[in-house]
């Protein structure tokens, strides 16, 4: 039995949260949650299966696939809860767009067998852009509820202070790629940015659920 | 740890907390500007709310007094008439034909008058008649009303080119008149009553004023249980908006001013 991260954990619950209550989410912009839980949740095994078992040194190519699908996925959920017609359309432009140029830069400029930091980093600051509007249209809507209720509240919280973190270690990455303390800092900080982003996806998989449950009465 | 690198995990941690500093930031002042908005909003909602009752109840208090004006009216005055008009028919005797005829005189005269009275009662009964005659018409009639009551001089003014104003604060505004009118007529002990409604381009003013007794406004200010009838008035005054000024003195007189602004307040709409 080999040893699992922590976080691993963190995003099996969020899982496991987001089938128990797909009841809530089926009708909603969340309803493919438990499917990208799932491919998280699976990707975290095969990656830790190559790592510790067969030993394998670079598993990068599918980190790279891992990281792009989070943020078409992402994406697609901004695209679908922002009111905005002009805000969903940017959404949904970069859902179609992002897969091609991070495909170019594998291919011309970082490499398959290389992290793709370049277009993470503008994958990154596209999500905090897409949760800066999100809130921006919080703002506009004060009515809509409490903030702690909201379950999209709690989703851009967490997509905002994940990507956030991530940031300035995706900017330094070609200078910390061989910096053995450095990585082992970044990775520290991961780990607690994950258990964030897959708390708020379990809170909000449960406001949905008690907002359903409250209209239903 | 060689140096470079040290450089560059400062770097990244330093870039890294300001990020997340940042994050907190933007959420906290979410939260805060949210929920100041949304108290805000909920006040105005509120103070909208209070509005709409207020409206309500000097809706049913003016309908109130015009019932009991109707009653009164229709006891002292019209049922009297037809009382003494059935008296006059039925004590007339054929046999004395001169007698028959004054007698016939008397009781149509008195079924006439019964009618007519009864069709002006009947204008009041609408509950629309304060935005159907405009406020000077009302008020006309509510101190000819006044003047059937009992021993009262009115004097009533208009001064400026009249305007209507929205039903709603119309309405109040009749009603405060109301409520300040009924006061001279209970406490008082005054023969006269002098209305004066001012129209300029800002506001309508409406000043009521009595020459009786007068009274001690300092419980006003002490003793919230002391005028409960004021204060609702001030309080409606507030809600639509205007301004409400009561002043006495002991032997003198008291006299009531509301100024209503012209444009409408922004708790309505
Ligand atoms: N026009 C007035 N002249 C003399 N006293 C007045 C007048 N208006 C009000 N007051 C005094 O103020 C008191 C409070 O009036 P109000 O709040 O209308 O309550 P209420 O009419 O039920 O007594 C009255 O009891 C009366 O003593
Ligand atoms: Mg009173």
């Amino acid at each position: 039995m080999f040893h699992l991260a922590f976080f691993i954990y963190f995003e099996m619950a969020a899982f496991i949260v987001s089938l128990l209550t797909y009841r809530a989410l089926k009708g909603t912009a969340f309803r493919l949650f438990p499917f990208f839980l799932l491919f998280i949740v699976a990707t975290e095994l095969i990656g830790t299966y190559m790592t510790y078992i067969l030993r394998l040194r670079n598993n990068s190519w599918l980190f790279n696939i891992t990281t792009t699908l989070e943020y078409i996925f992402y994406a697609h959920i901004f695209s679908l809860t922002l009111r905005d017609p002009a805000f969903k359309t940017m959404a949904r432009r970069f859902m179609a767009i992002y897969p091609m140029v991070v495909l170019l830069n594998l291919l011309f400029v970082q490499g398959f067998t290389e992290f793709h930091s370049y277009t993470v980093v503008l994958g990154s600051l596209f999500m905090i852009i897409l949760c800066c509007l999100f809130f921006y249209e919080l703002l506009l809507n004060p009515l809509e509820g409490e903030l702690r209720k909201v379950p999209m509240f709690w989703i851009s919280t967490g997509i905002l202070f994940f990507h956030l973190g991530d940031l300035s270690f995706d900017l330094l990455f070609n200078l910390l790629k061989n910096d053995a303390t450095g990585k082992e800092f970044f990775s520290s900080i991961n780990n607690n940015l994950i258990l964030i982003l897959y708390s708020c996806f379990i809170i909000a998989f449960l406001c949905q659920r008690s907002l359903v449950k409250s209209l239903s009465h | 740890m060689p140096k470079e690198s040290r450089e560059i995990i400062i770097t990244l941690i330093a870039g890294t907390s300001t990020l997340l500093l940042l994050g907190a930031l933007m959420i906290s002042f979410l939260f805060l500007y949210r929920n100041r908005h949304r108290k805000l909003l909920r006040e105005r909602e509120q103070l909208k709310l209070s509005y709409e009752r207020e409206l309500l109840k000097s809706q049913l208090e003016i309908q109130e007094q015009t019932f009991r004006h109707i009653s009164q009216e229709i006891h002292d005055n019209i049922g009297q008439m037809l009382s003494l008009a059935k008296l006059n028919l039925s004590t007339m005797d054929p046999s004395l034909p001169d007698n028959l005829e004054q007698k016939i005189i008397d009781s149509k005269k008195l079924v006439g008058q019964a009618i007519y009275d009864l069709r002006n009662l009947s204008h009041g009964l609408s509950t629309d008649y304060i935005a159907d005659m405009g406020l000077v018409r009302a008020i006309e009639h509510e101190l000819e009303m006044v003047r059937k009551s009992g021993n009262y001089e009115t004097l009533f003014e208009s001064e400026g080119k009249s305007y209507p104003l929205d039903k709603q604060r119309e309405l109040i505004i009749y009603r405060i008149l109301q409520e300040t009118v009924n006061n001279i007529i209970k406490h008082a002990a005054s023969q006269k009553i002098i209305i004066h409604l001012h129209y300029s381009q800002e506001e309508l003013t409406l000043s009521i004023t009595d020459n009786g007794k007068g009274f001690d406004l300092t419980p006003l200010n002490q003793d919230a249980s002391f005028g409960l009838g004021i204060r609702n008035m001030y309080n409606r005054a507030q809600l639509m908006g205007a301004g409400f000024k009561i002043s006495s003195t002991l032997g003198h007189g008291t006299s009531v001013v509301l100024s209503v602004p012209v444009e409408a307040a922004n708790t309505r709409t």
